[in-house]
């Protein structure tokens, strides 16, 4: 799928190891580090199985993310994203 | 509390499950047209209803709860569907549960299943979309699943219809044996036991009954959540102190609703050990593929324009024959009626008051029916959801979600459909700011009034060197200004009547599927129906009141007087005393008017609109049109005796408003006078149907009020603004 926005995509978001979900790149497979807790979003996010250790990948960028969590595709904006960590997940080997 | 039941009366089932687990397809296949639409007492959340037949064919009340992923409420809103299962003397009236459980995303909705088996009710899980799941390499047993779960695992296919049957035989099971007791395997004995001490300490305190497990986890996790709100005001501000000494009796450093998730998570990963062969790996489906169009920055944005262009095109244009049809039916049987009886107050009461205030409810159904056939079509499919994620960016702003966007821009055709296409937004603020707004979009009614006042007063030339019409410019900023006041209308009621955090911004994105056909059709028609019965009667009842003030006293004197002067015409040769029997007719209706209720009634508020620079005439017609927007051109029509039977492109209708004067022999209508009309009838909330329709779905006269008031005083305010500049630019 071409970018209509290619130079966003390289500056914005790194390859870094562990990071913020909302700095992710697209496509690559993440584990979930930390979610915070206490606010109304977070508690829903961890109802709906986003929990540190599950594994999720970032399938759109921009200021709304969508992730997919197992079967499930969530919509996020991207400041309540900021707060979740995750990591790089290495590729399952079956 | 335990209600003695007569054998007769039927049990009730509750239906419960996460959004997009086709829990509506499945309560469709279970109740087919039996359903029933009440709300819950107090609130106006719907209550939807229906009667499912036992195998052994005994009725039983099956009620569709609202879709939701946990039973931990954030809202008193979302209290509501838990409150009939949680809340003992709600939960009394319910017997068991149904809980439609989506085969492809088990773990996440086993979370509600885990909170479901912690109720007193027997429990039967529906597993939906087994053959979904299957394709997407995700195997489950369902044998050795409802062992280790304890209750029944029925796999079904609510979409077509398979295994039906034997849900039914599973609940009649159910509900012929004794409960089993709930069990709280899913939590960590720590918070089991202060649960435990709660329902205790609530079963000493006077008065009241004690606490249910369920209710007393959500008083001990939710902290400062409904269910604790609750009970502090009605057992005193010690529950406070109670709830705090308990929490921390758990002896955890994270919130309660961390260990709660984290607990609740652990089990179902137990549970499902062995159950659920899947692959690890994330896999790329079919809608991810859509959607990398259908979500894209670009790509995404020009497919939802090109969507909502037909959603418009369809509600406006496609809409307009149905609705010819209709106007014309009505006009014929109302001519043929009138023709049937003898001239009076019974027949002018039934031709412009019965059978113009039914034409009035019915002529709506046709936008009603294609709106909430297109969205039935765009939410059963999926897409709603994507619409949604692309114009949250857009409404975000505004202190609303994407989910306002398709109400509000239906509006732009009609706020009737718009205001009723709002229920699907969920949380209440942004709903009712919405509902709020949204008769601010230029309705469809509103353009006869444009066409009519810039075609007699707006100068047909072009500005800005040829490239822009003047009329064409006046209509672009006629039909932008309400979309305009809207943006502050909608962030000061954010900040004021509606103030509080929404709901965060968390949409799921349901894979794309066919709609089913029953689903749709089943929405339209009750959509058509809630608006027939709730609105229609409404709508009616204010027709026939707006008639009998435009009609009575109906004097003698002024009949008689033309009855003399037709007299008098009688010698004239025939095509002569037609045209003067024509005028005389108008005249008549004219003075009448001028006579009646509403007639004293627009002398009497003259010196409100004066500072529009309206003569009474136009006040009048202005309270004429208080049912609806477009009969100010008929009213107008009658009261300078050009005949009620006038429409926006008629060139008499338009001459004579040009042609209208003061007694002091100055026209009526200049320039700012028709800017002020129009910009008034832009703002004005004049329309009987709307009012209606916010009354219903807001569930309080008081926000209708609040709409016309708010409304009318933008309206006015905008039309003296329009006004005094214009006559201060000398236009």
């Amino acid at each position: 799928m071409m970018s209509f926005m290619p130079w966003r995509r390289r500056t914005a978001e790194s390859n870094l190891r562990e990071g913020a979900l909302s700095e992710w790149r697209r496509g690559r497979d993440a584990i979930v580090v930390d979610v915070p807790w206490g606010d109304r979003l977070s508690r829903r996010l961890r109802e709906l199985g986003l929990l540190p250790g599950v594994r999720l990948r970032v399938l759109r960028t921009g200021t709304r993310l969508v992730i997919q969590i197992g079967e499930a595709r969530l919509a996020l904006r991207r400041a309540d994203a900021a707060a979740i960590r995750v990591a790089a997940a290495d590729p399952v080997t079956l | 509390m335990l209600r003695a039941r007569a054998p007769s009366v039927t049990r009730t089932v509750a239906l419960i499950g996460n959004p997009n687990t086709g829990k509506t397809t499945l309560f469709n296949a279970l109740t087919g047209l039996s359903q029933r639409i009440g709300n819950y007492p107090g609130v106006t959340v719907e209550r939807v209803s229906g009667v499912l037949d036992l195998p052994d064919g005994t009725p039983v009340e099956l009620v569709d709860l609202p879709g939701t992923y946990s039973l931990a409420a954030a809202s008193p809103d979302e209290m509501i569907a838990v409150d009939v299962l949680l809340d003992e003397e709600e939960a009394s009236r319910i017997d068991a549960v149904i809980a439609i459980v989506d085969a492809s995303n088990l773990r996440r909705n086993l979370y509600l299943v885990s909170q479901l088996l912690e109720a007193s009710r027997p429990v039967v899980i529906a597993l939906n979309m087994t053959d979904v799941a299957a394709t997407r390499g995700i195997r489950i047993d369902a044998i050795r699943l409802s062992g280790r779960l304890g209750i029944p695992v029925i796999p079904i296919s609510a979409q077509r219809r398979q295994g039906i049957d034997d849900l039914r035989v599973a609940l009649a099971d159910v509900l012929s044996r004794p409960a089993k007791s709930p069990t709280m395997a899913a939590l960590p004995g720590d918070l089991r036991q202060q649960v435990l001490r709660l329902v205790q300490l609530t079963a000493s305190t006077n008065g009241h009954r004690p606490l249910t497990a369920p209710e007393a986890l959500r008083a001990l996790v939710d902290d400062g959540g409904p269910t604790e709100e609750r009970l502090v005001a009605q057992r005193g501000a010690d529950m406070t102190r109670v709830l705090a000494d308990l929490r921390s009796a758990v002896g955890v450093s994270a919130p309660l609703s961390a260990m709660e998730s984290e607990s609740r998570y652990t089990w179902i990963q137990q549970i499902l050990d062995g159950c659920v062969q899947h692959e690890e790996e994330l896999r790329v489906s079919r809608s991810d593929r859509i959607d990398r169009v259908l979500t894209h920055r670009v790509a995404g944005l020009l497919a939802f324009v090109g969507i909502s262009a037909v959603l418009f095109q369809g509600i406006y244009s496609w809409s307009t024959p149905l609705m010819d049809i209709i106007q014309g039916s009505i006009a014929a049987f109302g001519g043929t009626v009138a023709g049937a009886l003898p001239e009076g107050a019974l027949r002018s009461m039934i031709v412009d008051g019965v059978i113009a205030g039914v034409g009035g409810v019915i002529i709506f159904l046709p936008q009603i029916a294609l709106l909430f056939l297109l969205i039935s079509i765009l939410e059963d499919c999926g897409y709603m959801a994507r619409a949604a994620l692309l114009m949250d960016r857009l409404l975000g702003g505004l202190g609303l979600s994407g989910r306002s966007f398709i109400p509000l821009l239906s509006s732009f055709a009609c706020a009737v459909p718009g205001v009723m296409a709002a229920r699907t937004i969920a949380d209440r603020r942004d709903r009712f700011v919405t509902i709020l707004v949204a008769p601010l979009m230029s309705c469809s009614a509103r353009l006869p009034v444009y066409v009519l006042f810039i075609a007699a007063f707006i100068p047909d030339r072009t500005i800005l060197g040829g490239w822009i019409g003047l009329q064409g410019l006046t209509l672009l900023a006629m039909y932008s200004v309400g979309a305009v006041i809207a943006v502050p209308v909608a962030l000061v009621l954010r900040y004021t009547l509606l103030r509080g955090t929404s709901s965060p911004f968390l949409l799921e994105l349901p894979a794309y599927n066919w709609p089913t056909p029953r689903t749709v059709l089943l929405r339209v028609y009750q959509s058509c129906r809630a608006f027939v019965v709730r609105a229609g009667s409404v709508i009616l009842a204010a027709t026939i009141v707006m008639w009998a003030l435009a009609y009575f006293p109906h004097s003698e004197a002024i009949s008689q007087r033309f009855a003399d002067e037709r007299a008098n015409l009688a010698p004239l040769p025939s095509p002569e005393r037609d045209t003067a029997l024509r005028q005389l007719g108008r005249a008549e209706a004219a003075a009448h008017l001028e006579a009646s209720l509403l007639g004293q009634a627009g002398h009497f508020v003259q010196p409100m609109f004066e500072p529009l620079g309206w003569d009474w005439r136009i006040g009048m017609a202005t309270l004429a049109s208080f049912p609806a927007r477009e009969i100010i051109i008929s009213a107008l029509g009658t009261i300078y005796s050009l005949g009620g039977d006038q429409d926006e492109t008629s060139g008499d209708m338009r001459r004579g408003l040009q042609n209208a004067t003061h007694a002091d022999g100055t026209p009526v209508f200049t320039v700012p006078v028709a800017l002020s009309v129009m910009i008034f009838f832009a703002l004005c909330a004049q329309c009987m149907s709307t009012l209606a329709v916010i009354q219903r779905e807001t569930g309080s006269w008081g926000w209708a009020a609040f709409s016309f008031t708010y409304m009318t005083v933008l309206a006015y305010a905008a039309a003296f603004g329009v006004y005094r500049l214009g006559v201060w630019l000398g236009w």
